[in-house]
């Protein structure tokens, strides 16, 4: 089933393009890595589909409807199946809330109804934190249990689909693993979109992946057949520029 | 690396609960003194009780004016003018500044320029002059119309610093955060950009009580001030102006009344800074 | 002689000890990865080498730089040190170049401070045939170019690129290369690493290279420490360390690594 299909969008930050006729699809239950170097556009990807930007042309559409930023009735049913991770747990959190108030803000922002204290206890206890947590502030935690708090946030609302902005690049190598195993878990339950440059974290998460390349997809498809057989000159430079474990 | 750095070494905060501490005397003796003033002052104010130009003594802790009337009784009700001038200028600076700041930092490109390149005018534009305009304007010089010229002139220092440390919020992922999440414009200025620049606009709040108290000395100095009998520290200054070497008491005491507010605030400005931080409150 | 031997040093903040007893070697030539993660210490050690800890720290123990007792010593003696023994290449070249200053000048200033000191002459045409020497020794294109450019006008790869032409032309025993390209794409990455063995092994210098990056480490360096809160926790050859850890936490990173390793399938040549 495909939950968000985006249609031939192009974007230009002034004068200058930074997409062109991109167009893919996410479909519900398959992570899908959006891979791609500085100047790929992967990040206004990412803008585009989280309702911060509007394309220049083409369109997003969500369950077959049209992204309409003014339309807040829709950007509510929207934002309540689409939420987003970013990359430094450190500026993601505000540094004056408590984890309650911070996890709480989809649901208090979307009008959810139902028992919030109770919501945010289980989506602590989704991202493997504990329940004490709930009372204490940001900078009392390290920073893969910051980006665990800011994945609770992501989750708490029972959403589709997470955006995840280089969720795991901040972070150190120990704790890296951890989050992609947590994220794994998580997505028996919700799609995750993870926009990268690092292809072993979208290797290890992602079912299908899409290689872009100054503002372009130069290659799209199962993870699996792209590292074995990149079709793409890019695709195969970015292959062979990482640098692998000694045998 | 950086964690290393950003760690507060033990001393320093030691040093920042003395000033808490001595800021907070320093302002709390003049606020006790004011409130004081509401039910009980030594003297009249407006009695004669002594013999002109009296130098200091048991009956009169300050001394007498060039009328014999008591100068202690004066100085106490001057903290209690003092007070009611910063705290108004503050709190007409505030709701102007930190509204029109956050609107700067939140508008496109065209407004901001303006509305910044407005609080660069003002703030260029001289206090006194703007004071003397608002009481043209006014029609009378009264402790309102120096509050409200005191008030409009921080406002502008008020609103490019709001715009500055909101804009510098917004840019933070918690603020993309938080737009994904759906929360409305409102609530992100009420529960992130407020919150978040608070400690600082706090301490340029206590700071900018100080200028004010000082500025509406000068304005009083001036006859630009509050009309006696509620003399403010800066007529007492301004009477004592000409018996200054025959009775310096009568200048120093109300200078130093002065001085011990200012630097009282100034010091509970610096300490204030750590309340209200949960990141500066220690860790667990 | 060894060019750096640190011997049992401890780094304090106040009571923190923020390195403990750590002992390290390094031989002219030698290529050496300091591996480890944040709060693990290991920019504080390479800092310590020079003498430049930030303020507020104190360091124990012995720092032999090329001979001369850093540990305690005064700034006139770590000055010379600086540049001729060791210079460094950081994260961020951003950050690290003064961004008001076109890189041609900014590459002149270490020339002519090393032709001072070897007592040569400061003539301009003979620093600026240095500057443009060192800005191709990096395989940088279109020199006139990029020496007449901001550092704000060159790519990252590019930047990092002059950055390490500045720590060339110091002539260093030693580089000292902080997560050089944690800030770089994976391609440039990959470009810069090639450049920085190339360039070590042509000109003889010893290679300190800290990262948390173990497959990036293994790709230019034979020996490696690995680091954890301050202590170091394994030392040896890459091969014997990568192949077989002996310590929990060594272990654990080579396993998390090989994990995302393993997903990128075989190497495609």
């Amino acid at each position: 089933m495909t939950l968000i299909s985006v249609e031939a969008i192009a974007f230009s930050y002034g004068r200058k393009p930074v997409l062109h006729d991109v167009s893919f699809t996410v479909k519900k239950g398959i992570n899908l890595g959006l891979v791609g170097e500085s100047g790929s556009g992967k990040s206004t990807i990412l803008k585009l589909l989280l309702g911060l930007e509007r394309p220049a042309s083409g369109a997003i559409r969500f369950q077959g409807e049209t992204l309409n930023l003014r339309d807040r009735e829709f950007m509510r049913r929207y934002r309540r199946s689409v939420q987003a991770v970013f990359q430094d747990p450190y500026s993601s959190l505000d540094p004056r809330q408590t984890v309650e108030a911070i996890i709480a803000e989809p649901l208090r922002a979307l009008k959810i109804s139902g028992d919030h204290h109770a919501a945010i206890v289980q989506a602590l206890a989704d991202v493997g934190l504990p329940a004490d947590a709930i009372s204490r502030y940001p900078h009392e935690f390290s920073g893969g249990q910051r980006q665990r708090i800011a994945l609770a946030r992501a989750i708490v609302a029972r959403p589709q689909l997470v955006l995840a902005d280089e969720a795991v690049s901040a972070l150190d190598l120990s704790t890296r693993i951890r989050i992609v195993e947590l994220l794994k878990e998580l997505s028996q339950a919700i799609t995750i979109l993870l926009v990268s440059h690092d292809l072993g974290v979208v290797a290890a998460l992602c079912e299908e992946i899409i290689i872009l390349e100054k503002g372009r997809i130069v290659e799209a498809g199962r993870t699996a057949d792209i590292l074995a057989n990149p079709q793409h000159p890019y695709t195969r430079k970015l292959l062979a520029s990482v640098p692998r474990m000694p045998a | 690396m950086t964690d290393v750095l950003e760690t507060t070494p033990p001393a320093r905060r030691t040093s920042r609960s003395l000033t808490l501490s001595v800021g907070l005397v320093l302002v709390g003796l003049h606020v006790f003194a004011a409130i004081l003033t509401l039910i009980w002052t030594p003297y009249e104010p407006t009695a004669m009780t002594g013999g002109r130009l009296e130098a200091p003594s048991l009956a009169h802790w300050a001394g007498t004016d060039r009328l014999g009337r008591d100068l202690f009784t004066q100085i106490m009700i001057g903290s209690r003018i003092a007070l009611f001038v910063g705290a108004g200028a503050v709190a007409i600076a505030s709701l102007i500044g930190v509204t029109l700041g956050v609107l700067a930092a939140f508008a496109t490109r065209t407004l901001d320029d303006a509305l910044a390149a407005t609080f660069d005018i003002l703030i260029a534009f001289p206090t006194l002059l703007l004071a003397m305009l608002v009481v043209a304007a006014t029609d009378s010089a009264s402790l309102f119309s120096a509050i409200l010229a005191l008030g409009i002139a921080i406002s502008a220092i008020v609103a490019r610093l709001t715009r500055i440390l909101a804009k510098r919020v917004l840019a933070m992922d918690y603020i993309t955060a938080a737009r994904t999440a759906g929360s409305s414009w409102a609530s992100i200025v009420f529960r992130h950009v407020l919150p978040n620049i608070w400690p600082t606009l706090s301490v340029n709040f206590a700071l900018q009580f100080g200028i004010a108290i000082i500025a509406e000395a000068s304005l009083s100095y001036l006859g630009l001030g509050a009309p006696p009998p509620n003399s403010s520290w800066g007529r007492l200054l301004q009477e004592a102006q000409g018996t200054v070497y025959t009775a310096p008491f009568g200048a120093v005491a109300p200078g130093l009344a002065l001085v011990s507010l200012v630097i009282g605030m100034n010091l509970l400005a610096d300490g204030l800074r750590d309340i209200g931080d949960p990141t500066r409150r220690g860790r667990r | 002689m060894s060019l750096l031997k640190i011997d049992k040093l401890t780094i304090r903040a106040g009571g923190q000890a923020l390195v403990k007893d750590m002992s390290l070697t390094i031989e002219p030539g030698a290529r050496v990865g300091l591996i480890g993660e944040s709060g693990s210490g290991k920019s504080l050690t390479a800092f310590a080498a020079v003498g430049l800890l930030p303020q507020g720290l104190e360091a124990k123990g012995s720092i032999l730089l090329d001979g001369v007792e850093v540990v305690g010593a005064p700034e006139e003696t770590l000055r010379p040190l600086r540049g001729s023994a060791a210079a460094f290449v950081f994260q961020e070249p951003l950050t690290a170049l003064d961004p008001l200053m076109k890189i041609g000048r900014q590459v002149a200033e270490p020339i002519a401070r090393r032709r001072r000191r070897e007592g040569k002459s400061a003539k301009r045409s003979e620093i600026v045939a240095e500057v443009r020497h060192y800005l191709e020794r990096v395989a940088l294109p279109d020199i006139d170019r990029i020496m007449n450019s901001y550092p704000f006008q060159i790519s990252g790869g590019q930047r990092q690129r002059v950055a390490i032409a500045m720590a060339l032309a110091c002539r260093p025993k030693l580089l000292i290369a902080d997560e050089p390209t944690t800030a770089l794409d994976v391609t440039t990455q990959a470009e810069i690493l090639e450049l920085l063995s190339t360039l070590v092994r042509e000109e003889g210098m010893a290679l300190l290279f800290i990262s948390h990056d173990l497959p990036v480490v293994a790709k230019v360096v034979e020996e490696v420490t690995v680091l954890r809160r301050g202590e170091i926790v394994e030392q040896g050859p890459v091969r014997t360390v990568f192949g077989s850890p002996q310590h929990e936490y060594t272990k654990m990173l080579v396993n998390a690594a090989a994990a995302f390793d393993r997903a990128l399938g075989e190497p495609v040549q």
